[in-house]
């Protein structure tokens, strides 16, 4: 039954609040949080992977700035790689798409953070449950970007290669305005991480 | 003692090689994707007359490049302007005559702005006319300066 609890992986955002900030900034739309999200979750993927045997490459002084290097480059070839994809969502993310190495980084080093005792002696991370962690982000992300385009706006705007978005106009007029403002994006990701917490508390998660 | 510095210098050549190599990647990508950059935003001007992409960047965060576009008959200047408003962003070609005139905008695309006419509203907003300290009025200014400098 402890085992069943202990393998229980909370959502990075709804439950550890990791990198709200610049993701409510973007996800105004579905097509930029999803790129936001799932930026953030290579980010956090590839640090998963690449840390460990860097670890055993750098001096310990200097693993620090090397996984803060590491994180940035990563940044900025995904923020590269998008403003290839789609010109329209990279100008939309702007300033945020290199502010992933900081979110990839969060995401990547909070399992160890949290509960070092499950990471084994050497303390390198399970690169399974910084996956999952990536995963979440990127399906918050885009359910929050969304949510918020849809009840503010009406509208969906798809995320796809090119200049031109597809857009499903879902209604003419816009419900919920407000939603698309970081203060509106704030107010649903608290509804958001209310229900999450609920519903965790019903199955008798317990969250941090 | 020798032999910790010497460990010492084998360890910052470590970082050093990581890094070096990280940074070939990035500049190596940097490349490309300018090279895309230029490929649409010159895309964006092809109706217009034969496009010249202008060396160096512009010192203005709305636009990388300045395009010189020579038809039959006249000369103009055409750069990609890229609008954020609490509702969205939105990308857009600017026409600009040799003395600085805004000649036509036209909306290239755009990403959760509300409706399409809503986005057309998005541009006409800020180019600044009537607003003699607009920001936007000065990146209009600012156009007009590189296309007389890149004509004479």
């Amino acid at each position: 039954m402890n085992e069943g609890r202990d393998s229980f992986i909370p959502n990075p955002v709804l439950a550890g609040l990791v990198g709200i900030c610049p993701l409510i900034a973007v996800s105004k739309s579905l097509a930029e949080a999803s790129v936001y999200g799932l930026g953030a979750a290579l980010c956090a993927f590839a640090l998963g992977a690449l840390a460990p045997p860097l670890r055993t490459v750098i001096a310990d002084r200097l693993q620090v700035p090397a996984l803060l290097t590491l994180s940035s480059a990563l940044a900025l070839i995904y923020g590269l790689c998008a403003r290839v994809y789609s010109p329209v969502i990279a100008a939309g993310l702007w300033i945020y798409l290199p502010l992933l190495a900081v979110s990839g980084l969060s995401l990547s080093t909070l399992r160890r953070s949290a509960s070092p005792g499950r990471f084994g002696p050497d303390g390198q991370s399970r690169l399974g449950a910084v996956s999952m962690e990536a995963l979440m982000f990127l399906f918050s992300a885009a359910f929050v970007g969304a949510a918020r385009e849809l009840i503010g706006l009406g509208t969906l705007t798809m995320p796809a290669p090119g200049m031109a978005l597809p857009r499903i106009v879902l209604a003419d007029f816009a419900p919920l305005r407000i939603l698309v403002s970081p203060a509106g994006g704030f107010i649903l990701l608290g509804f958001v991480i209310a229900a999450y917490r609920a519903i965790a508390r019903v199955g008798g998660r317990k969250l941090p | 003692m020798a032999v910790d510095k010497r460990e010492r210098a084998m360890e910052n050549l470590a970082v050093a090689s990581v890094l070096g190599f990280l940074a070939f990647i990035v500049g190596a990508l940097s490349f490309a994707a300018d090279s895309n950059s230029i490929a649409v935003e010159r895309s964006a001007f092809d109706q217009d007359g034969r496009v010249v992409a202008l060396a160096g960047h512009a010192d203005d965060p709305a636009f990388d490049r300045v395009f010189r576009i020579q038809s039959d008959s006249s000369l103009a200047f055409g750069a990609v302007l890229t609008f954020r408003s609490p509702g969205g962003s939105a990308l857009v070609g600017a026409l600009f005559s040799p003395n600085g005139d805004l000649l036509e905008l036209r909306l290239l695309g755009s990403c959760a702005s509300r409706l399409p006419e809503k986005a057309q509203d998005l541009i006409g907003a800020f180019p600044g006319a009537g607003e003699a300290l607009a920001r936007a009025a000065d990146r209009v200014r600012y156009l007009s300066r590189a296309s007389q400098g890149a004509e004479s």
